[in-house]
């Protein structure tokens, strides 16, 4: 079994997206980055395929070197190998162009049986990445995966259910295939002291665009039709409504508003 | 309550390397999902979550400052230092169980054992496979350990053990401990297996303090172990006491975490918390706390920053331990005296947490060396002269 893991760095806050002169998500400055939330249980998905059927796991970022660290973290978690792929032509790409670059980096690799993703990123929650690398690649996609039923590297076979907002469907794709996987298909690991000391100590192989065969031509802002014109963070959550009244007319309203909710 | 912020008032993070950085940062994700949510609840009950064991084991916080040929995960001083910050922001008593595990009973094994001794302890203490305890303290002998009366004998087989042993931390479940006794007037270490004839160990009961903790009292009557088990490289007090300055390293990092979680909750809690008609943070007396707090916590990370990188030189001596492990407990003590203040009533719940750190925070300025003998052993470095002696 051979996955590739392709993990993202997002900026800690909301706040600290922006759009771009050229109409891409990117981070305001001076904020902190991270792994993306979602990608420890990407990582975490394939490290178990690994666990259970033996093979090997790498993790791939597209960014600048700042994104080393991310990758650290997933040396760290156990995967196998990092790449980084970096290039001042990648700057201002739009998701289909970052997947392009993500494919180059797939060939590369090369052999893969299952390619994984997170089902969306913290900082633009676009969920394109996905079915872009399918299309590019020219493999299956399933998105949303909260259990991998079966995997079967041999017969080129895997088995997964998809959980949707109306309900789960469990779908088979022949392998290779992309998987996006969702929070709580598997408890993320925490990164091991050992792993950590590791990883800190590991060489990260930089990629350039040359490296991995894509046409600079083809990513950056002249690869990317889709501009963002505006973003507008999350609406905070609902506030809490105080029920007032006596005890009967506070319970009757209390019962109103879970009824209302359909809760019940 | 918001998810911890810790305070870090003169950019401590600049000082960190990525390395150090990522091993606080995977112990205090640990500590946050998967000890905080029972430790009321094991604290109430005076249990320690076994369940977590074999997580913290894959974690790798045993012995993580011990060397990967024993299965330990090699962090240097500074990355350990952060671990038993972040263990003990969770609770004084997780932080005592690694701190026993790794800085006593694993320590005492890989300094003055034979390497057989070595392979066959501590890889399975690492894995959380077996755990330690480590008896030197007895009932009439505490801040002065020299004067034990704990006899090992020679005998054709081995040694006989007689005696006791006092705040025994993991001594109950203990797999194997390390006990320290007079042998020909000499004290020497000694590895004391679980199931020994003459062995056994009684809990301590009444704690009001490191309740989710293992306390108890170690018996040995007429406990004959084999020759094998003396640990051949330990000879005289300044054995265990090496032992105790690794684990008071140890303590002077751990403190710290329960001091900063006492600060970000009683920050939180002082600005959301509002009387006559503003929040309790605008207060002036309440800002002098906090003000107080943030400033002793700046200055102990400071000490505990230098002390860790001194020990990776190999420059740090046991009296600055002392003032670190003294200052530090002292300081953190206060700290959760202090929120608990700020909180008024709702301080003395568990659920608001600072008084759980108060009440165990008693116990850390006490064990390993009073704050009053710390004072002794830097007076003594300072002037000396000895006033215990």
């Amino acid at each position: 079994m051979k996955a590739i893991v392709f993990v993202k760095e997002v900026p800690e806050t909301p706040e600290g997206v922006s759009v771009s002169e050229n109409g891409q998500v990117q981070a305001a400055g001076g904020g902190n980055f991270l792994t993306d939330p979602i990608d420890p249980f990407a990582i975490e998905t394939a490290l178990q395929l690994k666990d259970a059927k033996g093979g090997e796991v790498h993790a791939v970022t597209a960014g600048n070197s700042r994104a080393e660290k991310i990758l650290k973290e997933a040396l760290a978690m156990g995967v196998d190998n990092s790449y980084l792929v970096a290039d001042d032509a990648i700057e201002g790409s739009d998701p289909n162009a970052i997947a392009r670059v993500l494919a180059g980096a797939a060939k590369k690799i090369g052999d893969y049986d299952l390619l994984v993703t997170g089902d969306r990123a913290a900082d633009d929650n676009a969920s394109i990445v996905t079915a872009a690398l399918a299309q590019l690649l020219d493999i299956p996609v399933l998105t949303f995966v909260s259990e991998i039923r079966e995997f079967d590297a041999d017969a080129m076979k895997i088995r997964v259910v998809r959980t949707l907002e109306n309900g789960r469907q469990v779908v088979e794709a022949t392998l290779p295939a992309v998987i996006s996987v969702v929070k709580g298909i598997h408890e993320p690991r925490y990164p091991s002291l050992l792993g950590i000391r590791k990883a800190s100590k590991r060489e990260v192989p930089t990629w350039s665009l040359a490296d991995i065969g894509v046409d600079p031509a083809t990513v950056g802002a002249a690869g990317s039709p889709t501009k963002i014109r505006s973003l507008d963070p999350p609406p905070a959550p609902s506030g809490v409504e105080m029920i007032t009244g006596s005890a009967e007319e506070m319970a009757a309203t209390l019962v109103q508003r879970i009824m209302d909710k359909k809760v019940l | 309550m918001k998810d911890f912020v810790a305070l870090d008032y003169f950019n401590m993070e600049e000082l960190y390397t990525d390395e150090e950085k990522a091993v606080r940062n995977s112990v205090r994700d640990f500590v946050s999902n998967q000890f905080m949510p029972g430790i009321e609840h094991h604290f109430e009950e005076c249990t320690f979550p076994t369940e977590l064991i074999p997580r913290l084991a894959a974690l790798g916080v045993f012995g993580s400052n011990l060397p990967e040929e024993y299965g330990c995960a090699g962090i240097n001083n500074v990355a350990y230092g952060l671990v038993m910050q972040e263990l003990e922001r969770g609770d004084s008593g997780l932080r005592s169980f690694v701190s026993v595990q790794g800085g006593l009973a694993m320590f005492a094994i890989y300094s003055f054992g034979t390497e057989e001794q070595k392979q066959e302890w501590l890889p399975q203490m690492a894995e959380g496979k077996k755990i330690g305890c480590f008896g030197l303290t007895e009932p009439d002998y505490g801040s002065d350990p020299g004067g034990m009366i704990t006899t090992a004998k020679k005998t054709d087989k081995g040694y006989v053990l007689n005696g006791a042993k006092m705040w025994i931390t993991n001594g109950t479940m203990a797999d194997i401990a390390v006990v320290w006794a007079k042998l020909d007037g000499r004290v020497r270490g000694f590895l004391v297996e679980k199931g020994t004839p003459g062995f056994s160990s009684k809990e301590t009961k009444g704690k009001f303090s490191l309740r989710a903790s293992d306390t108890s009292e170690l018996i040995l009557a007429d406990c004959e172990i084999p020759a094998a088990n003396l640990l051949p490289e330990s000879d005289g007090l300044v054995s265990p006491l090496a032992c105790l300055s690794s684990a008071r390293y140890g303590i002077a990092w751990g403190v710290l975490g329960a001091a900063m979680d006492c600060y970000h909750r009683a920050l939180t809690y002082a600005k959301e918390r509002k009387q006559f008609d503003k929040p309790i943070a605008g207060f002036q007396l309440v800002q002098r706390k906090l003000v107080w707090m943030a400033s002793e916590i700046t200055k102990a990370q400071l000490l505990a920053y230098r002390l860790g990188r001194m020990k990776d030189e190999g420059q740090a001596k046991f009296n600055h331990v002392s003032m670190a492990k003294r200052n530090n407990c002292a300081m953190a003590l206060e700290c959760a005296r202090l929120a608990r203040d700020i909180m008024g009533a709702n301080g003395i719940t568990s659920e608001y947490h600072v008084i759980r750190h108060m009440l165990n925070l008693e116990s850390v300025k006490t064990y390993e060396g009073t704050h009053d003998i710390h004072a002794l052993i830097i007076g003594q470095d300072l002037t000396g002269e000895a006033a215990f002696r």
